[in-house]
């Protein structure tokens, strides 16, 4: 642990040295988000020296798809510190379009003379949030659906599953791209929202079965025996028990959108351009698929590879999440 | 004679993250033709590893059997057998039952089917035949309809009639020896009687032997002819039904007999035995039984006694076999 | 049903230190499937009137699918029966609204068969038994940490227990935390769903040695529901047993084990396996199961298992009510003195 810790230290400090001016720069005149990845830039040395895990994290002992993961999201989060150019910034359309890969331009360039590199890091940025928000409002919206099915039962119960049921029978990518189309103007925000919103029917089932499956379990009758109030037994008995599939559900749910975003990019009703996605980069690239191949099979991998470091991180959650393994 | 069974220094464990633990710690036992073997235990004895390790049941890894160990079936080395011979042995030579009959039987074959499997897995005979013998197995265990019984899902059975369909399917082989580990645990009183009733008639009919695992000394004064008491992974006494349960030698089968609860004393206190079981993966020194027991001296806490015998066939694990006076402070 | 109940009040002892009080207590499960037509209620309880002396320990054994635990579980108002009521010291459980009954329940409590299914997996030991005093108000902070060690310590545990997680804990250890967790609320009440059933024998005795005394010490009353006959003998004051959904015998706990007055009690006596190898086997091995509760017969519910010599066509035909055969020893069969007669 201690070598892993130096090695951190020491890895987040070169790249504030190398990068300073850009740090620099992004706190002078950067959005919000940023002024966010520089402040993280600055602040990961500190984090890493003097920083402790809980004991709970200790224990359960990261293995190599939360590293990769984590890795992941380091980049994404990093991404205007380490990306070496303006990702949507047009450097050069008479010379410097189409380069292959080089040390000025580790991924080579595209049509209109973009750096690669920057786009693929910027991509990931712009993915995963779309992706983590929209897991959010699934995960919230499915969650309350399901306690509040499994817990009202009866005719409440029959009445929102059947909602879920009907919503279920609609194909998902359809309705997305209907939404997006009719709603073309509504910006990446809208995408979130969409996207959150379409997709927390399999998590409010789970949470249903498993809030009545928790409902028959002595230690809830005791918790009645007891004298603790509904609300108290929902929160703190059948929640707490509940949520560990869904966390499992959750962190698939991530590389599940990732794709999904990446699909409808790739359809054009995604992401606007300029920003990158790894889905219209895709797009993008196919005209030069036979000349330019990397074009397509960089941000091809990048998305298989983060689709599955979530997967095998979230089977490993699954066994971590069980108090009895731990 | 030669004994039909003849477990030599059966060592069973299993790999851990901590490091490999010993569930069944060097235990030797044999069993006659036609014999019932009570074997006693509580949860946490090794008895049911025992149980899974006499064929191999068990999936190594994480599971091993240590290689100075042996199984003899009727003078055959079990262990030293490749996978293919083994499996010749099971079912047909030794078969099993267990405690969950709802768990052994597969939910979604008919009963019958499942039977006449086990009986097409034996012997060389077609589909009518092994369903008709099916059917024969299921009025030999005692239901009322059999004919009706074998076209019946488990979940359609009662669990008295599971069980009896888990015997069924256990005798398909016509083995020689039948492992029942705690085949009653899970029934109500009544069911446990009428099982119990019917092992010991299969028994006599079809002449099998039989190893009775349980934590129940009451089960064990039903049915066994020899009873073998198993603590923290070891075998501490053995002996004859009626020397074990009226004259028990080792303290714990001693204490184990003062804390059962009987039908016919009263009073509102037992005579508990202090502590618990001691967990697999840090067994105490010397004799293991030695922090709960009323008669321990120092040697007990340093010194691990072997196996004193007395006549044939009963010995006891404990120092005060040589010591005898100290029973009585 | 109307005059046993009338016998059983007129019983001037029982009304003088009655605790509980099920009245004609029925409970039908109603089964689901309206598309392939229904199916007839699994009836669990059909009619039960018995009441729980203070101080005493009643204990209710029968067969699984008796009955017992539905019983157990509309006395403490955890199921609402489909018809009779229960009487809690004077006030009537399910005429009460649920904030009511949740300030009741400090009274009344439950120990669980499995304890660890009783236990939430993701609360410590302390937690758990902390819970309930805040819950009702009655402790916080410091003073609620100290309540918890002493609970602890009154059910044989080192307060330091109070920071593992259910799993972390044997059998035995789990079973008393329970125990802690469910005597928190000072309660005077307990219903004991098979305590032991779940535990090591040499635990088991300790659990039971445990309730004896904390009944001894704080006055409890106990409500024991248990097919382990042996175990029963051990705890109870009065024993009632239960078959089909109604009790066919019930009576002082010596008195019915030395002289069962129902052939069904006499059979499941005869049935507990004894370690005593020279005790006679001369056993009444009960053939049969119990009748599905979705089809009970008309007249006795026994008569298809009943080895009684003078079981007739009555039998068959004729509900035998509860009727008193000795000083406080109730029994459902129409040739229960014959029974007594015959040893």
């Amino acid at each position: 642990m201690n070598r892993l810790r130096a090695l951190l230290i020491a890895g987040s400090g070169a790249l504030i040295w190398i990068r300073w001016q850009r740090i620099w720069d992004l706190l002078q005149a950067g959005d919000f988000s940023d002024r966010m990845a520089a402040l993280a830039a600055l602040a990961a040395p500190l984090v890493f020296a003097l920083g402790r895990l809980p004991d709970r994290w200790k224990r359960a002992r990261l293995d190599a798809s939360a590293w990769v993961v984590l890795a992941i999201l380091a980049a994404a989060l990093l991404a205007p510190v380490l990306a070496p150019y303006d990702p949507t910034a047009q450097l050069d359309l008479a010379n410097r379009r189409l380069l292959p890969p080089s040390p000025a331009h580790p991924l080579g360039t595209d049509l209109f003379s973009r750096d690669l590199l920057s786009r693929l890091l910027y991509g990931a940025r712009l993915s995963l949030w779309i992706a983590c928000f929209s897991v959010a409002i699934a995960v919230v919206v499915g969650t309350g659906v399901g306690l509040a099915a499994g817990y009202l039962g009866g005719t409440a119960d029959a009445l929102i599953m059947r909602l879920v049921d009907t919503a279920l029978a609609i194909p998902r990518i359809f309705l997305l791209l209907v939404v997006l189309t009719l709603w073309e103007q509504g910006g990446i925000m809208t995408m979130v929202l969409v996207l959150g919103l379409t997709s927390w029917f399999g998590t409010s089932r789970l949470v249903r079965a498993e809030v009545l499956s928790l409902k028959q379990r002595d230690f809830v009758t005791a918790a009645r025996a007891l004298g603790i109030a509904p609300i108290a037994i929902l929160l703190k008995h059948i929640l707490p028990n509940a949520l560990a599939p869904v966390i499992v559900t959750a962190t698939l749910g991530v590389g599940q959108i990732v794709l999904t975003e990446a699909a409808l990019s790739y359809l054009g009703v995604g992401v606007p351009p300029p920003h990158p996605s790894w889905g219209s980069m895709i797009a993008d690239a196919q005209p030069f698929l036979p000349t330019h191949p990397w074009m397509a099979i960089v941000p091809g991998l990048a998305l298989a590879g983060t689709v599955v470091a979530f997967s095998f991180f979230g089977e490993s959650l699954q066994a971590k999440l069980d108090p009895r393994r731990r | 004679m030669n004994p039909l069974l003849s477990v030599r220094e059966l060592t069973v464990g299993f790999e851990t993250p901590k490091g490999p633990v010993r569930v069944v710690d060097g235990v030797s036992l044999e069993l006659a033709e036609g014999e019932t073997l009570g074997l006693v235990g509580e949860s946490g004895s090794g008895k049911s590893t025992l149980a899974l390790s006499l064929g191999r049941l068990l999936d190594e890894p994480p599971a091993f059997i240590d290689p100075g160990s042996r199984i003899e079936y009727a003078g055959v080395n079990l262990l030293a057998l490749d996978p293919e011979r083994l499996r010749t042995y099971r079912g047909k030579a030794i078969a099993w039952i267990f405690q969950d009959p709802a768990s052994s039987l597969d939910p979604v074959i008919k009963v019958g089917h499942q039977i006449a499997e086990a009986v097409c897995a034996h012997s060389d005979v077609g589909r009518k035949a092994a369903w008709n013998r099916a059917v024969e197995l299921l009025a030999l265990v005692g239901l009322n309809d059999p004919r009706d019984a074998a076209h019946c899902y488990p979940h359609q059975l009662s669990g008295g009639m599971r069980q009896r369909v888990a015997i069924a399917a256990a005798l398909a082989g016509e083995p020689k020896l039948l492992v029942a580990d705690e085949p009653t645990t899970a029934l109500d009183v009544t069911l446990q009687a009428q099982i119990l009733a019917l092992l010991g008639d299969l028994r006599e009919r079809l002449g099998m032997a039989l190893l009775l695992i349980t934590h129940d000394l009451g089960v064990v004064a039903d049915i066994a002819d020899r009873v073998a008491v198993m603590y923290a992974g070891r075998l501490v006494e053995e002996g004859g039904k009626e020397q074990v349960l009226k004259q028990p030698a080792h303290p714990y089968t001693e204490a184990l007999l003062r804390a059962t609860p009987r039908l016919h004393r009263t009073g509102p206190r037992l005579p508990a035995i202090p502590g618990a079981a001691p967990d697999p993966t840090s067994w105490p020194s010397g004799c293991r039984f030695h922090p709960r027991c009323r008669y321990a001296w120092d040697r007990c806490s340093s010194e691990e006694p072997s196996q004193l015998s007395g006549e044939t066939g009963r010995w006891v694990r404990c120092w005060l076999a040589t010591e005898p006076q100290r029973r009585r402070g | 049903m109307g005059e046993v109940l009338a016998g059983y009040r007129a019983t001037a002892a029982a009304r003088m230190t009655e605790l509980v009080r099920a009245e004609s207590l029925v409970k039908h499960f109603p089964s689901g499937g309206w598309l392939l037509g229904r199916r007839p209620p699994v009836r669990a309880l059909n009619g039960v009137t018995l009441s729980v002396l203070r101080g005493e320990t009643l204990a209710l054994v029968g067969e699984s699918g008796s009955g017992k635990t539905t019983l157990a579980r509309c006395l403490l108002r955890l199921t609402a029966p489909t018809a009779g009521r229960v009487v809690f010291d004077g006030i009537d459980l399910f005429s009460l609204p649920e904030p009511e009954i949740r300030k009741l329940r400090r009274r009344m409590q439950l120990v669980f068969q499995d304890p660890a299914a009783a236990l939430n997996p993701r609360m410590t030991a302390g937690a758990a038994i902390r819970e309930p005093l805040e819950a009702h108000g009655i402790s916080r902070g410091s003073e609620a940490k100290a309540r918890v060690s002493a609970l602890l310590a009154e059910v044989g545990l080192p307060p330091g227990l109070a920071e593992r997680f259910p799993h972390e804990l044997s059998g035995g250890q789990r079973q008393r935390v329970v125990i802690a967790r469910a005597l928190s609320l000072e309660p005077e009440f307990l219903v004991l769903d098979e305590p032991v059933s779940n535990l090591d024998v040499s635990v088991a005795a300790q659990i039971l040695n445990l309730l004896a005394d904390l009944q001894e010490k704080r006055g409890l009353t106990y409500l024991l529901i248990a097919h382990d006959l042996s175990v029963v003998r051990h705890m109870a004051s009065r024993v009632a047993v239960l078959y089909a959904g109604r009790i066919v015998e019930i009576g002082p706990c010596d008195e019915l084990y030395e002289r069962p007055l129902h052939p069904y009690t006499e059979a499941l006596l005869s049935a507990v396996p004894s370690p005593d190898p020279l005790q006679s086997k001369r056993r009444v091995i009960l053939g049969g199961e119990p009748p599905s509760p979705r089809r009970i017969p008309a007249g006795c519910p026994f008569y298809g298992r009943c080895h009684h010599t003078r079981r007739d066509d009555r039998c068959a035909g004729e509900l035998p009510v509860l009727r008193e055969v000795g000083s406080a020893h109730w029994s459902a069969c129409h040739y229960a003195e014959t029974l007594g007669a015959r040893r």
